[in-house]
């Protein structure tokens, strides 16, 4: 007999909610500072800091 | 599905690190590709990167929490955990590609499962990637990337790039670097005797990712109906689970060899529970 196959509904709704936070990141310039800190140099990242 | 699985390891290193040529020049790639988070390790200081490393970016944001919560980086991180689970680890990271081919060169390997020693990588998340930025942001108002300062591997590749071809950086290299340099060169002499020993005892972003496993979309599925125990699953599992007792386990990436072995078929990748 075949096991009934459910939707995964956990992972759905996390799903949705990280698209609501990348979403509300992005309305308030959080993409942009990501950008920013990702085009400077981290020294820390690469040891010299 | 090993041969598929390694194509896809290359061809994401290639699209995380696009800008080859960079490696030889010591200077970065900056653009707007950098304000999207990759889901694997990859460090935004290698200078082939075009995007940013999600850890990375979420400890800076914890070393700055006066500039507010970067929702942005936790939904990225959220999204792909939620989605992939540590499918990412088995295949969308290109520091776990590098430690698969070292593993390849004929030495004497450790077959333990050294299950105690998978805890150490939520301590390295605990403290390195969450409670030191806070607390050095805390004590003196701007925090630092403890994890990628001190520890990840991945970023001291790119360092040893932009030390070797940047004599302004090269004469700034101090113990910190040295320091993390032996950590690297540890980690992937490690590799050629143990499978994947940063993912399975450091990784903190293996860590989120894996205690997401049991209910990411993507998923191992285990038919028992079909199962006769043969214990297939088990002998050719490189994180050294048992994929039917552990399906879905915090450690499993995903990599799909259970899969392919099984002879009854009662291993599947699936998007159902």
């Amino acid at each position: 007999m075949d096991k009934k196959k459910t939707i995964n509904l956990p992972a759905i709704i996390l799903l949705i909610l990280s698209i609501i936070l990348i979403t509300l990141g992005a309305y308030t310039g959080k993409v942009k500072e990501t950008e920013r800190k990702g085009n400077a140099l981290c020294l820390e990242c690469i040891g010299l800091g | 599905m090993d041969k598929r699985r390694k194509i896809t390891q290359f061809i994401t290193t290639l699209i995380y690190n696009p800008f080859l040529t960079n490696l030889f020049k010591g200077k970065l790639h900056t653009g707007s590709s950098k304000g999207v988070c990759v889901p694997g390790l990859n460090c935004y200081s290698c200078p082939a990167a075009a995007g940013s490393c999600p850890l990375g970016s979420l400890q800076q944001n914890l070393g700055n929490l006066k500039k507010g919560v970067n929702t942005y980086v936790l939904g990225s991180i959220l999204f792909f955990a939620a989605l992939f689970g540590r499918f990412v680890c088995g295949w969308l990271c290109p520091f776990g590609l590098i430690q698969e081919l070292l593993y390849k060169i004929p030495l004497p390997k450790c077959t333990k499962r050294l299950k105690a020693l998978g805890w150490l990588k939520y301590v390295f998340l605990i403290v390195f990637v969450i409670a030191l930025p806070i607390v050095i942001f805390a004590e003196k108002g701007m925090g630092y990337p403890a994890f990628c300062k001190y520890i990840c591997p991945q970023g001291t590749i790119g360092g040893l790039f932009l030390t070797g071809f940047n004599e302004t950086l090269r004469n700034q290299a101090g113990l910190t670097f040295v320091i993390k340099v032996i950590i690297l060169a540890g980690i992937l002499i490690c590799s050629a005797f143990v499978f994947r020993p940063f993912c399975r005892f450091v990784c903190p972003l293996g860590a989120i990712y894996g205690l997401f496993n049991k209910i990411a979309l993507i998923r191992i599925k285990y038919d028992k109906t079909t199962c006769t125990g043969c214990g297939a699953c088990e002998k050719v599992c490189p994180m050294r689970l048992n994929p039917v007792k552990e399906c879905n386990h915090a450690d499993c990436i995903r990599c799909g060899k259970c899969i392919g072995k099984c002879p009854e078929k009662s291993l599947s990748y699936s998007c159902k529970r």
